[in-house]
């Protein structure tokens, strides 16, 4: 469908051009408020407002786009975390209170998670060290002074 | 105007033949409608996009709001109760034997359909997506 001539429903205007989009989308997908496309997506969108039009079958290609997009981040995210805190897949699966196999089919793009564990994952993988310390269950919460009132 | 501009049977045929995958819709106010429907279900574009459609087919003529002007288009308004949960505001044109779907969304507030029976709002406004606020 030819959507270039055709007006806007969400600013009025006429015109819409096919575009590759990537990087962050200010769209929903699942439980996710928004999305960041790591992989291509061509699209209409309006050339005055930057909105996206939906035609008859475009709806697989932009899942697949997002499904893909985020199977492919969590898999990094998974990796920049093994190799930078030195922890194993199993014990990264047990401090975030996942099962190996669940953890090891997100490395292997065959699941899409929430997005609550792709963004508590994406946040672990800034400094993964760090973070994962203070994932470990035994971490000692009075010795750390975080208890307000121990 | 108490009549719909666009008779619902032509409506339906062509979401028939959308739902075979022919070139016979779009949406072209997603957050009206796709995206919301996403927010609303927590679902994929595909299931956000068939949730309408099949709302759509369960139009009667009894579920009339009005006409509307959007953008210099005529555009029929609908209210569909009880459908997933939610009651709903529906809004599209067709034009060039096409149907242009602007808005399918949970009613934010009391809507009066063309017969008099009021539909009643059916989410709470904590509830709406960031975009409606």
């Amino acid at each position: 469908m030819d959507l270039s001539k055709r007006r806007c429903g969400e600013c009025g205007q006429k015109g819409y051009e096919k575009l590759a989009i990537k990087g962050h989308w200010r769209k929903p997908w699942k439980d996710f408020p928004s999305i960041f496309l790591t992989k291509d997506l061509e699209i209409w969108i309006c050339s005055n407002c930057g909105a996206y039009a939906s035609a008859s079958s475009d709806a697989a290609k932009i899942d697949e786009a997002v499904e893909s997009s985020i199977r492919d981040q969590v898999s990094q995210f998974l990796d920049i975390i093994h190799s930078k805190s030195g922890l194993t897949f199993e014990v990264i699966a047990y401090r975030l209170g996942y099962s190996p196999s669940y953890i090891s089919t997100l490395r292997q793009r065959n699941a899409t998670p929430a997005f609550k564990l792709w963004n508590q994952l994406k946040s672990i993988s800034i400094d993964p060290k760090k973070e994962m310390a203070n994932l470990d269950p035994d971490f000692d919460i009075i010795e750390n002074n975080i208890l307000l009132r121990a | 105007m108490s009549k719909s501009r666009y008779d619902l049977g032509i409506v339906k045929k062509l979401v028939r033949e959308w739902m075979d995958g022919e070139d016979k819709g779009w949406f072209s106010a997603p957050s009206c409608s796709v995206d919301y429907v996403i927010h609303v279900f927590e679902c994929t574009q595909v299931e956000a996009e068939e949730t309408i459609l099949v709302g759509i087919l369960m139009l009667e003529s009894s579920n009339f709001i009005r006409r509307i002007y959007v953008w210099g288009s005529v555009a029929d308004e609908y209210g569909l109760q009880s459908y997933l949960g939610h009651n709903w505001y529906i809004k599209f044109v067709v034009e060039d034997g096409e149907l242009e779907q602007i808005s399918f969304h949970p009613s934010e507030k009391e809507m009066r359909l063309a017969n008099g029976r009021a539909i009643r709002p059916s989410i709470r406004s904590d509830e709406m997506p960031p975009w409606r606020k």
